[in-house]
């Protein structure tokens, strides 16, 4: 399964880039992560809850980063083990590119699951995928840029707030019609 | 007809403990001092273990130990044996890869058993389960039969080249080539038959008991066959002879063929009992089950059918790939061959078949028997190819059926692939049929669908199935690695109550009720002093056990063997009480009388006088009054049928709605037609969900995608109409009961008339494909031309 996402950072490149090979940084915005430590340069082991579905569990997750090309590019290759719940193991690479508002932080990651994560979960899994990506990306951009704002359309971002307004706006007043349409 | 007796529809007496809450099934068992066991199961499909590590398991408060396949090899623990053994066309016998409970060195299914955790609670060892770290280096693997057969696929054993584990044939190749060189028209199908996965009520449950002070093991399991787990575990995976071991299969909440098969959690808690001292209680949760119980079906098929130019059926050939998971199960390689394609000349005369089976290795969990067991997979091949070739020459799809049928005249008939039919007569069946379906109003029943936006269309099939797998010999010659006969015991209580001890298994057949009524019309004892007890081999002498529609036919039969020493004995008996020949004694409505005369003498007080033998022949005849009767059958039986099935498919959607279904079956006479009736329910049910619902899916990586209820869709109660349904009874010719089976035909004969009543109902959209099951993604996608 993959995912992607674009990021748009006030920051430079450089501070990015520090920001993600920064064990601190990274545990702050793993959600659900108890514990990060670095092992080596390269490498962090990482322990995350996360729920995917109805499987709740504990992952020990094992991270390393590849293809290192400071400050542009790396990959985030990770491995994660939760016992009898299965495991997820998957990559990412991670695109910096300045440019004039700032850095822009594209990902596009790659994923799978097994054990019971697939058995229960596995019409759930992308959804939650995607929203573990989301808020792993959102954070650091926010943590870097209180203003940092999530570009381009992609199905499971948040967007804009004003489509969803109106898209409210629009289900009231169908509701309305029908009632009125059934009432007479 | 006797009141309760052969033929009544007595209210079933088991089912008082069943809607109370009474029942005593294994997970309501609880030992002193018991253990519950985890299993810890492969998340992968394929990869080699390189280590187990327990030691953070083990440190937990409450956790007594922690079990690995190599604890169980250490201890010289045996494999898993496989039941039945298949011959390739070439001559060499199957692969036969080792089937270890615990897997120490290669996992091959997401399930597969890795290692066992026992401890004080379940939750302690769920939790310590958590901590059990295994290392695997993962492999590449095979999740299906497309991916096993490939050029270069990864390998499931290395000794099973292509991942081929025989490749068999059946029937004269040469006959069938003929046939087909003569024939007018051909007419060729494509089949898959959807892999399924059994999903009983109860799921499965093992509790292993060792008794240190008389070095005696109990295990209590949910099995279908309790003697024949004592066998295979006792014989050839921990080497315990049988006197020492006691298989107890109490209450069993459904089967449907998952539970024959020796599974590892029963060798593990038994074997685990002895190294702990402790009993051991294992009970699977529902995602446990989904990935260990066997699955079911799982076949591709190609099929030609030869006919004239009239439409008379000349040749059939066949060519079926059937998958078998990663390990044998017990009957495994039976149920593609033996019970699929010695069923392929269906009711009809084809005079020659052909039928070649490639069984391959998947790493999936390994296929057994479900509801069926090859049969519904011959059925569905044939009664598709059928309906094609009647739309194909454009003859009434009955019509061609009832030109091809096998008459009653030519009863018994040798079939081309090795049966040899007994009796039936399948025309009148179908008339049955077709008359309580109000066939002939069809027309102005689609009028009316079609006024409401519906597309009605209406479908039919025929069957024929083998039920209770005989004689011994034959079936030993065609590879079985065990009897297939079956025992019972009367015991006559000094009071005259009678408790019979069946070799059969009731996990829902409802024995207990159906078994009384045999010994309420041949003893005359009263129905509420009869006890029925089975699945326990402390108590019942031996048994094979139930699946396969066995039950009646064979079990019935060892108990009628032995209801007929009884009344022998007991005519002795009052002979002597009456001073009379015993020519002359009359035995009827539990009275034994001399013939022409007043003088008689109750059944009860003949069995105080066995007894009691005050007055007793003892220099002639040894008191007491119980029989043993062990009864090979002659033959199969051969159930057969029609069904026919009207749906309305929603033509926005594609969502197919059964409206109405219509069962005609042949099972020969009948002991109790209200259990009759819900046996064809059940059966016709899990058809529907074969046809419209259920799909067992892999991802590529070989992890289950449909693991759940939440992805594995079953039927429901809404998913089906009122059933109607009606026997037509030819008796069988060979066992003294004249009774087939029924457990099996309904969902053998539904699945192909649901599917042809749905490509009825789309036949303005030039449909003649439609794999099951039919869902309304499927449909629609055929009726916009994506079939």
């Amino acid at each position: 399964m993959e995912i992607k996402g674009e990021y748009q950072i006030r920051s430079s490149r450089e501070t990015v880039w520090q920001a993600l090979n920064d064990p601190e940084m990274l545990k702050k915005c793993i959600p659900g992560c108890e514990s990060l430590e670095k092992i080596s340069d390269t490498e962090m082991a990482a322990t995350v809850m996360a729920s995917i579905g109805p499987v709740r569990a504990r992952f020990n997750t094992k991270l390393s980063l590849q293809n290192l090309k400071p400050p542009e590019s790396y990959t985030l290759v990770g491995e994660s083990k939760a016992g009898a719940a299965g495991f997820g193991r998957g990559s990412a690479d991670v695109t910096l590119i300045e440019n004039d508002d700032g850095t822009l932080l594209s990902y596009v990651a790659d994923f799978r699951v097994g054990g019971k994560l697939a058995q229960v979960g596995s019409r759930l899994v992308l959804g939650a995928t995607k929203k573990i990506a989301d808020d792993f990306f959102g954070t650091l951009s926010r943590e870097l840029d209180p203003g940092a704002t999530r570009v381009g359309a992609d199905d499971a971002g948040d967007g804009t707030v004003t489509p969803r307004i109106w898209l409210a706006v629009a289900g009231a007043v169908l509701v309305l019609l029908i009632w009125w349409f059934l009432l007479r | 007809m006797t009141e309760n007796g052969f033929g009544a529809a007595v209210r079933r007496k088991e089912d008082y403990r069943f809607i109370t809450g009474r029942g005593q099934f294994v997970d309501d068992i609880n030992r002193p001092h018991q253990l519950y066991a985890q299993i810890i199961r492969s998340p992968i499909a394929h990869g080699k273990i390189n280590k187990v590590d327990v030691d953070a398991a083990i440190a937990m408060s409450g956790v007594v130990a922690v079990f690995t396949g190599a604890d169980m090899a250490a201890d010289g623990v045996g494999g898993i044996p496989c039941g039945w053994g298949i011959t390739s066309k070439d001559g060499s016998p199957m692969v036969e890869p080792g089937h270890p409970p615990l897997a120490a060195e290669c996992v091959r299914y997401v399930g597969d058993q890795v290692a066992v955790v026992l401890a004080e609670t379940l939750a302690i060892a769920r939790d310590a389960a958590e901590l059990v770290d295994v290392d695997y280096a993962e492999l590449p693997s095979v999740a299906n039969l497309e991916s096993a057969s490939a050029d270069g696929a990864p390998l499931v054993w290395d000794d099973a080249k292509g991942n081929v584990c025989f490749d068999w044939e059946i029937g004269d190749k040469s006959a069938t080539d003929a046939a087909f060189a003569s024939a007018d028209q051909v007419v060729t199908i494509d089949i898959v038959n959807n892999r399924l996965i059994a999903n009983a009520m109860e799921p499965r449950a093992a509790i292993g008991d060792y008794d240190a002070g008389k070095d005696e093991y109990t295990l209590y399991t949910t099995s279908q066959n309790p003697h024949v787990i004592r066998m295979l575990m006792g014989a050839f995976v921990l080497s315990i002879p049988e006197h020492k071991l006691r298989v107890i299969a109490p209450d069993v909440g459904g089967g449907f063929g998952s539970k024959i098969c020796h599974y590892a959690e029963e060798a593990i808690v038994t074997w685990a009992s002895r190294k702990v001292n402790r009993p051991v209680k294992w009970t699977a949760d529902r995602s446990e089950s989904f990935i260990s119980d066997a699955h079911g079906r799982d076949h591709v098929s190609h099929a030609e059918l030869a006919m004239s130019k009239d439409g008379d059926f000349l040749g059939l050939r066949v060519s079926t790939r059937a998958n078998l998971g990663a390990y044998l199960s017990t009957f495994g390689p039976a149920v593609p061959t033996i019970l699929y394609a010695t069923l392929l000349a269906g009711s009809y005369k084809t005079p020659a078949i052909h039928a070649e089976v490639k069984a391959m290795f998947t790493h999936t969990v390994p296929v057994d028997s479900y509801r069926g067991a090859g049969r519904p997979e011959a059925s569905y091949l044939l009664e598709r190819l059928v309906d094609k070739a009647a739309k194909q020459t454009g003859i009434d799809p009955i019509e061609l059926r009832r030109r091809n049928f096998i008459q009653p005249e030519d009863f018994p008939y040798q079939t081309p692939v090795a049966l040899e039919y007994d009796t039936g007569d399948y025309d009148a069946a179908m008339v049955k049929a077709i008359e309580l379906a109000d066939y002939a109003n069809f027309d102005k029943r689609r009028e009316e669908s079609a006024a409401r936006g519906k597309l009605r269309g209406v479908g039919i099939s025929t069957y024929i199935e083998a039920c209770g797998i005989a004689p011994s010999n034959v079936a030993g010659a065609l590879g079985a690695r065990a009897g297939l006969y079956e025992v019972g015991t009367v015991r006559v209580n000094p009071t005259g109550s009678v408790t019979v001890l069946t070799g059969s298994h009731s996990h829902g057949q409802g024995h207990e009720t159906t078994f009384a009524q045999l010994v309420v019309e041949e003893l005359g004892v009263d129905f509420d002093n009869i006890d029925i007890v089975h699945g326990d081999t402390g108590k019942v002498p031996f048994g094979m056990g139930t699946y396969g529609s066995r039950s009646a036919a064979v079990g019935g039969v060892a108990l009628m063997n032995a209801l007929e020493k009884i009344r022998t004995k007991a005519k002795k008996i009052a002979a002597h009480l009456l001073e009379a020949s015993e020519d002359d004694i009359e035995f009827k409505d539990g009275q034994l009388s001399v013939a022409g005369t007043d003088r008689s003498v109750a059944f009860g007080d003949v069995a105080m006088a066995a007894y009691v033998p005050h007055n007793y022949p003892l220099e002639t005849l040894e008191p007491g009054l119980e029989e043993t009767a062990f009864y090979d059958p002659k033959n199969f039986t051969f159930p057969a049928g029609c069904h026919i099935c009207e749906v309305e498919v929603d033509p926005d959607t594609g969502v197919v709605e059964v409206v109405r279904f219509t069962a005609g079956d042949d099972f020969g006479r009948i002991i109790n037609p209200m259990i009759v009736d819900g046996q064809v329910h059940g059966g016709v049910t899990q058809g529907i969900g074969q046809a419209l619902y259920e799909q067992c899916v892999y991802d590529d990586s070989g992890q289950l995608l449909t693991g759940s209820m939440m992805d594995y869709c079953l039927p429901k109660a809404d998913n089906v109409p009122n059933f109607a349904v009606t026997t037509n009874v030819t008796p069988c010719t060979h066992n003294v009961l004249g009774v087939k089976g029924c457990g099996e035909a309904g969902a053998i004969g539904s699945p192909p008339a649901v599917i042809n009543a749905v490509l009825n109902a789309l036949s303005d959209y030039n449909v003649d494909d439609l794999q099951m099951p039919a869902t309304p993604e499927r449909v629609w996608q055929a009726m916009q031309g994506n079939g």
